[in-house]
């Protein structure tokens, strides 16, 4: 424990920085698709083309 | 009153795309400065700046369920199935800073307190908030009914909801491992910029995802609603 203050826990800070941008960055990409994906298929149904 | 369906409501308003990707520049910008302008602390080192990702974290998860408890209280009231939906587009956004909040207190647990997990009441109850509310998302998946869907899902979303104030206040009401809330006037300026401006990228970046998939949960029930008014349509014809 000591030593991982000693270096100021750098390994943590890094590992914590990088699964928040990672985690944020697939959110983004995963909901600009989702909510194309939803309307595309909401158009394709209101044309009366989906069937379930 | 009637309850708003989905051929009453219409297309949702878009969350625009800019302000998604301008809240997520905003919120690198954020990191970086307040990564590069704060110095190492005289206990914690470099540790101190996972302030910046584990408290913006934890607050817009309380600000997203309580997104939940007041959409829930909504629907339960309205039966406005848009609510529903909000709260349950909020709940999806809730879970993952949920998650991500744990993951980080291990990661800040590891090294200050020598252990990734402890039972105390701060951890433990904000496990079971993260629980409630994979069980709220499972649940959805499990009732087709939409109206009964929502009605569920709002019970279970405000006893969720309800489990936050609890989650605020263990570090008061039990002896924990966990600090106690810190106060931002004890707080010198050089730390206290780079949590603000997290805290403000943190809360942009939580309301465009709400929107975003507030929007694209409203496209799949109209959709589902068009295909289902198409096959009643079929059967009738």
């Amino acid at each position: 424990m000591g030593s991982q203050l000693e270096n100021g826990g750098i390994s943590y800070v890094v590992a914590s920085y990088v699964i928040t941008w990672v985690v944020l960055g697939v959110m983004l990409v995963r909901l600009l698709g989702a909510a194309r994906r939803a309307k595309a298929e909401y158009d394709q149904a209101a044309k009366g083309e989906f069937r379930t | 009153m009637s309850p708003a369906t989905p051929s009453q409501f219409g297309p949702p308003k878009p969350a625009p795309v800019w302000l998604g990707w301008g809240a997520f520049l905003f919120f690198l910008f954020t990191q970086v400065y307040a990564v590069a302008t704060s110095p190492a602390d005289a206990m914690m080192g470099h540790l101190q700046k996972m302030m910046y990702v584990h408290v913006p974290a934890a607050w817009v998860t309380f600000a997203a369920f309580g997104v939940v408890l007041v959409a829930s209280l909504h629907f339960l009231w309205k039966e406005d199935e848009r609510a529903d939906l909000l709260a349950a587009s909020a709940a999806e956004v809730g879970s993952l800073f949920c998650g991500l909040t744990l993951v980080l207190g291990m990661l800040w647990g590891r090294p200050t307190w020598g252990v990734w997990w402890s039972w105390d009441a701060r951890l433990t109850s904000t496990l079971v908030l993260f629980l409630i509310f994979v069980g709220y998302l499972s649940l959805r998946s499990f009732v087709e009914d939409p109206h009964r869907r929502g009605q569920w899902s709002a019970a279970v979303g405000i006893l969720g909801a309800i489990n936050v104030p609890i989650v605020w206040m263990s570090v008061r009401w039990w002896r924990t491992l966990h600090q106690i809330q810190s106060n931002p006037r004890g707080l010198s300026p050089e730390y206290l910029r780079g949590l603000l401006l997290n805290l403000a990228a943190f809360t942009l970046l939580t309301i465009w995802f709400i929107w975003r998939r507030y929007e694209a949960a409203r496209y799949e029930r109209a959709a589902e609603h068009a295909a289902q008014a198409a096959a009643l349509g079929d059967n009738n014809g």
